[in-house]
């Protein structure tokens, strides 16, 4: 009897601890949704201020960044520095297909990422800033629905978690 | 390393061309791209048409004007915004890349360059030594003298005056080494790459790359103490007024001037009065009958010829 009460645990803890990782996902793409806004605000001071070539720039927040964005911009100002042809929205889209793919945020935001390169290298200065307060703009919206649907998604999660452990452990009884 | 420069910033098919030339790049002056015409080199003097693997003449593209306009602003035109303006890109090595195409224009001044059809990529080519022949009288004493270098375009004004400045900051025979701030508003002088100076300055220069010629001269006075301040291409009124208060705080002026004759530049309006009140001690007149670069005369205060490079050849 005891060994099917642990054993019954076992499943509800593995079942609600699958639930936890589940929410702990949801909450990972927020965060990392924060940090690509946080990423193109430092891109768009770099800009502004220091009128930074964007390989420049990409190297200067890719050395401070975190995992992957820091691989990521470090990848394209290795690769603008190599001028092995290819446009600059081909390298951008490239790159970010490669390291952002499994970053944590979502598929409609890596391709719209992705899709962002052909709006960077304007020859306005001003042109180039409001492009990117436009994504990021863009980036804000996106965090405010995801901030209105995590909370009810993170319940979600872990009631279904802890459900499906109890569902199971009364099959098995 | 001048080669790699060069090669760096041409689209990939003209780069690849220009590899199986066989070039000595010494000799490479321009190399010229205009969309849907053939590509152009200017070396050695003389006008030369690469061919492509059919031995036809290679024709640029658009995509080859657009991937040069990439490499040549790092993949950031707005960067370079304040170039575009002015037509021209100053890249590593201080070569020049020139621009051509449709203005964009915002209260009757050029704002920026688009639909760019044109590239001329010119090398940038220094002539150290230069100077030596005029160093004997624009040096007094232990003085340099207010100079001005005046020269019809392209007859070698900014290379002299480049060399003026190397001389002077290392120090040569005529003179020791002296502090010299340059203001270079349009990249000629240093040819600039990301702030430092890819020409040869000399030890004791300080650059001020695409400032302002008038508020440059202010700015290096007040910060870095020059004991001589060197500027392209006067003409101004503020350049002028900043080139007098220059030399009331005690510095030696080099400056560059476009006119044809002594008598050109006494008609030119603001310079005119500079050459009545003896401002410059000495006038350096160039001319590129011969060869660009040819001192027609040194002149003093009151216009007396001090040497000319014809009469020494005859003399």
């Amino acid at each position: 009897m005891t060994v099917k009460i642990i054993g019954l645990c076992m499943v509800i803890g593995a079942a609600s601890a699958g639930g936890a990782l589940a929410a702990e996902k949801v909450r990972h793409g927020y965060e990392q949704l924060r940090y690509l806004q946080r990423i193109i605000c430092q891109l768009k001071s770099e800009i502004q201020y220091t009128r930074a070539c964007l390989g420049e720039a990409f190297y200067k927040i890719g050395t401070s960044a975190g995992s992957p964005y820091k691989e990521w911009l470090l990848a394209m100002s290795r690769q603008m520095e190599e001028r092995r042809g290819g446009t600059f929205a081909g390298i951008w889209e490239e790159q970010t297909l490669e390291y952002l793919k499994d970053s944590g945020l979502s598929g409609r935001t890596v391709e719209r990422l992705a899709d962002f390169g052909s709006q960077l290298g304007a020859a306005d200065v001003k042109l180039q800033t409001r492009a990117l307060e436009l994504y990021q703009e863009e980036i804000g919206l996106a965090m405010e629905e995801m901030r209105r649907e995590m909370q009810s998604k993170i319940r979600l999660c872990h009631c279904l978690g802890i459900m499906s452990g109890i569902f199971v452990s009364i099959l098995l009884l | 390393m001048q080669k790699e420069r060069i090669l760096r910033v041409l689209p990939k098919g003209v780069r690849a061309l220009l590899e199986k030339e066989a070039l000595r790049y010494a000799k490479l002056q321009e190399i010229r791209l205009r969309t849907d015409k053939p590509l152009l080199l200017i070396y050695g003097g003389e006008e030369r048409i690469i061919r492509n693997q059919r031995d036809g003449p290679y024709i640029v593209t658009r995509e080859d004007i657009r991937e040069m306009l990439e490499y040549v602003s790092n993949y950031s035109l707005y960067a370079y915004e304040q170039e575009m303006r002015q037509g021209f890109i100053t890249i590593e090595g201080g070569h020049r890349v020139g621009m051509a195409g449709q203005a964009i224009v915002e209260d009757g001044r050029v704002r920026n360059l688009r639909y760019i059809s044109s590239v001329n990529l010119r090398m940038s080519h220094e002539v150290t030594g230069c100077a030596d022949q005029i160093f004997p009288y624009i040096i007094d004493g232990q003085r340099v003298c207010n100079t001005l270098v005046v020269s019809p375009p392209r007859c070698g004004k900014t290379t002299l005056l480049r060399d003026m400045i190397r001389q002077i900051s290392d120090g040569n025979r005529w003179t020791r080494g002296m502090t010299v701030g340059v203001v270079d508003e349009r990249s000629e002088i240093g040819g600039c790459y990301m702030g430092a100076a890819q020409n040869q300055l000399g030890i004791r220069t300080d650059i001020l790359d695409c400032c302002p010629k008038a508020e440059g001269m202010m700015m290096l006075i007040r910060s870095m103490g020059p004991e001589v301040i060197a500027v392209d291409e006067i003409g101004t009124t503020e350049d002028v007024h900043a080139v007098e208060y220059a030399m009331h705080c005690g510095c030696r002026m080099l400056a560059t001037v476009h006119a044809d004759s002594m008598e050109e530049l006494r008609r030119k309006p603001l310079l005119d009065q500079m050459v009545a009140k003896k401002q410059f001690e000495r006038y350096i007149l160039l001319g590129c009958q011969d060869h660009a670069g040819q001192v027609e005369g040194v002149f003093d205060s009151r216009g007396s010829l001090l040497y000319s490079e014809a009469e020494r050849m005859t003399g």
